[in-house]
């Protein structure tokens, strides 16, 4: 179906090439899975396919690429539109018009289709997406899940060959990627679609992909099954790094298959590490907090105290008020009603360097902060807004990692390092609360890794954190307390144990596997006594 | 009513108005606008364009007016009021910085000024009554390349207004408190890197689409041109020519009334609520 002969592709002003001289043939009805680091060309990679690449964006190809019979290199994309439908990381980037249908309908609309066919067509899309009862809604009121879903239709109704998702689930909820990935794969097994997808988190598809494509972002990409590319790469889901760790013969790759594999295994002892009991020093406050926007409620009534040095991590569907939450506590948000402090005072009421103080917020789109040239000169800037000592940001950038180059432009920066980028700025004056609303979006396992060991050195010297997120596997790695919003409503607040293992939807997937363990990491597997009976390990 | 006749109801309407070189035109239509938006306002994700377009025509207004207070050619005729005048060489003859402040000088600031606040708000009340990217899609589907930027630059004007809400916040939470001119980088400078982002993104999405490659681009739903339609663009068009006429022959006040009447048609002619775009 897609056939890549040779190609290499690298930026103009690049010293780096992105793809060198790669063939490999993708089959009819394949799904493909297209991983690597963040920022080592994945999406270079996907918009090769259609022509987006060299056609639209600069970016110097050699070799051939051929889809369904068609080359690439005298096609531009939007003659391709009928065999290759596209699918970006933010539905509402791509959308052109703003109602359901009429956006569904806009290829066929542009590629001339006759009112009959068009109405045939867009009927059928409705129907396969379950999309029926939102088509006259306008595309902004949407939740994040059913924008995706409406990028997805509007993708599949010129019927093409080669559906290209790129990271479609990366702004969902679990519940709305679940939801998103079913039908990915039903269009696969259905419809004898051929699809092609990047994704970050691998524990969500690895289980039902036929081959991956490994974008290594030296030039080399492998190719394989997903067994014998887990072998050979970094980037590993839960499932498959504790198999690696406990050196089992087949790697699994779903809950269920090392479910099946751990039914005989005795477990002696678990070594779990209980946190440390935060202080009772009360730091956050707040009591009857309701708040409406344009008339329509957000926050219903929330009661929550937060102790100085606790883990919090906020969970939730899109739209259920965690952002609205975050941003209140940090005194963004000021038309709320029942009483708020934050140490004490009242957050709205402080400005500047007060504010700084108490209060680190990294926002959901960590460039928000950004306005410098060069990091250097972010830093610098950072520490001359807030009057610090020379320097300042630029050793707690050094101290969070050291492979961020101080002469790159901001926006350059892969999605974690601007975020890294982002804490250093906010840290430098050291607040007592740092806020992160949805930290992980974007981010590859290696990424968080390096998040969590910061946010855990933090927690370490008392910083109270405070989380917005939809990664289970990253609250199950070091949150010690749990709150779960629902339409604006507190429903679920306890320790990270007992609200993530109380249902599948926030389960992570080593409590999936080990349901009878009080287990949520791969850590805590691998550090117990387990006697594998021989045949495993 | 189809999206185009909206905009071309209030354009005709906005010039007949300034044609007719009388104040109370202006502020008659402006008065009638904002009762037709309130009643046929097209939910899009425009937000609020009219609320946005009267604040602007209200500020454009009252910052002209203070200018006339201020500098200004010297008008003779009634004063208000005198300011302390600034002596000026002989060379500036004919510009006055403080001194009289004529009633003459004022209301014709305040004319010039209204001209543009109608147009300006007429403008918004077309956008909050259609789709403006229906009429682009209507006028634009064979110029490609003008197209793709009319849609490009439509749908990322609201993407700007939320980001720089965003980003003023996340500057405030980076220590930032007052705006000052030297950091007004700090704002400009994320909220533009972002819509040329989302500029990017939107025109490859289009370009994937097969936007401006058929040379005859169907329409999914036909937007159908009507009786009432055309009842309502000829009566706007009617307006436009004789309004001037029929100040001159029956006099300002009965030519108003007139005008309220025809240009409130849409108001007679539905009786819904809202009206389907």
């Amino acid at each position: 179906m897609i056939t890549f002969s040779n190609v290499s592709l690298i930026y103009p002003n690049s010293q780096r090439t992105i793809i060198d001289n790669l063939s490999f043939t993708v089959d009819e009805s394949e799904l493909i899975l297209v991983i690597g680091l963040t920022g080592a060309g994945k999406s270079s990679f996907m918009k090769l396919i259609n022509g987006v690449i060299p056609h639209h964006t600069a970016g110097i190809l050699s070799g051939e690429i051929i889809v369904d019979g068609k080359t690439t290199n005298l096609l531009k994309p939007g003659e391709l539109s009928g065999v290759i439908g596209i699918v970006g990381q933010n539905p509402l980037n791509g959308f052109v018009t703003s109602k359901v249908e009429d956006e569904i309908a806009f290829t066929l609309e542009t590629n001339g289709y006759p009112p009959e066919v068009m109405r045939k067509r867009v009927e059928e899309v409705l129907d396969l997406l379950g999309l029926q009862n939102l088509r006259d809604r306008n595309l902004f009121t949407l939740s994040g899940g059913e924008q995706q879903r409406v990028a997805i239709a509007a993708a599949l109704v010129m019927n093409p060959k080669v559906l290209v998702l790129d990271e479609p689930t990366s702004a969902l909820d679990p519940v709305a990627a679940e939801d998103v990935l079913a039908i990915v794969n039903k269009l696969v097994h259905d419809l004898g679609l051929t699809v092609i997808m990047a994704e970050h988190k691998l524990e969500r598809v690895i289980h039902f992909v036929d081959r991956i494509v490994l974008v290594n972002g030296d030039g080399q990409v492998e190719i394989g099954t997903p067994q014998e590319i887990m072998q050979k790469s970094e980037i590993n889901p839960p499932i498959v790094k504790a198999a690696k760790k406990l050196k089992l013969a087949k790697i699994p790759l779903s809950v269920r298959e090392l479910r099946r594999l751990a039914t005989d295994w005795q477990i002696k002892k678990s070594n779990k590490s209980e946190g440390s009991l935060p202080s009772d020093d009360l730091l956050i406050s707040i009591n009857d907090l309701s708040l409406s926007i344009n008339d329509k409620p957000i926050l219903k009534s929330i009661d929550l105290q937060i102790n100085r040095g606790e883990i919090l991590a906020l969970m939730g569907r899109n739209g259920a008020g965690k952002s609205t939450l975050l941003k209140t506590i940090s005194g963004q948000i000021n038309n709320y009603t029942g009483k708020l402090t934050v140490d004490g005072k009242n957050p709205i009421d402080l400005v500047g360097r007060e504010l700084v103080d108490l209060i680190g917020f990294v926002p959901q789109e960590p460039s928000d902060l950004f306005y410098g040239n060069s990091v250097a000169q972010e830093c610098a800037m950072g520490d001359l807004d807030n009057k610090l000592i020379e320097g300042t940001t630029t050793k707690i950038l050094h101290s969070l990692s050291n492979q961020i180059r101080l002469d790159l432009h901001p926006r350059d920066l892969s999605e974690g390092q601007k975020l890294i980028l982002a804490i250093s700025i906010v840290l430098a004056t050291k607040p007592k609360i740092l806020i992160l609303d949805e930290p992980t979006r974007g981010l590859d396992y290696q990424a968080k890794e390096i998040l969590i060991g910061i946010l855990q050195k933090l927690a370490k010297q008392g910083t109270t954190i405070v989380m917005a997120t939809h990664d289970v596997e990253l609250v199950a790695e070091f949150a010690s307390r749990v709150l779960v919003l629902a339409e604006g409503e507190l429903i679920s607040d306890g320790p990270t144990v007992e609200v993530l293992t109380a249902s599948p939807a926030f389960a992570p997937q080593m409590a999936k596997v080990f349901s009878n363990q009080n287990w949520l990491t791969v850590n805590d597997v691998i550090s117990a006594d387990i006697d594998f009976k021989g045949k495993n390990a | 009513m189809s999206s185009l006749s909206w905009w071309l109801w209030s354009i005709f309407l906005a010039t007949a108005a300034i044609r007719s070189q009388n104040t109370l035109f202006g502020v008659l239509l402006i008065l009638l606008l904002t009762f037709v938006v309130s009643k046929y306002k097209n939910t899009n994700n425009w937000g609020n364009p009219f609320k946005l377009t009267l604040q602007l025509a209200l500020a454009a207004t009252l910052i002209r007016l203070f200018f006339a207070v201020l500098i200004g050619t010297p008008l003779p005729g009634k004063i208000i009021f005198s300011l302390p005048q600034l002596e000026l060489p002989n060379w500036l003859a004919g510009i006055r910085v403080g001194g009289d402040v004529t009633q003459e000088r004022m209301f014709s600031v305040f004319t010039e000024s209204l001209k543009f606040a109608v147009v300006l708000i007429a403008f918004g009340a077309a956008s909050a009554l259609s789709s403006p990217i229906q009429v682009i899609k209507l006028i634009s589907g064979r110029i490609y390349l003008f197209g793709v930027t009319l849609i490009i630059s439509i749908s990322v004007l609201p993407q700007i207004v939320h980001s720089f809400n965003r980003v003023i916040a996340a500057r405030r939470m980076r220590g930032l408190a007052k705006l000052k001119l030297s950091n007004f980088r700090s704002i400009i400078t994320p909220v533009l890197e972002e819509s040329i982002e989302r500029a990017i993104d939107l025109s490859a999405a289009m370009e994937s689409r097969g936007f401006g490659y058929s040379k005859k681009p169907t329409r999914y739903r036909p937007e159908k041109f009507e009786n009432q339609d055309l009842i309502i663009i000829s009566i706007a068009v009617y307006l436009l020519i004789f309004t001037p006429i029929l100040i001159k022959t029956i006099g300002v006040f009965p030519a108003l009334a007139l005008f309220a009447i025809f240009a409130s048609a849409p108001l007679l002619l539905f009786k819904s609520k809202r009206v389907h775009v």
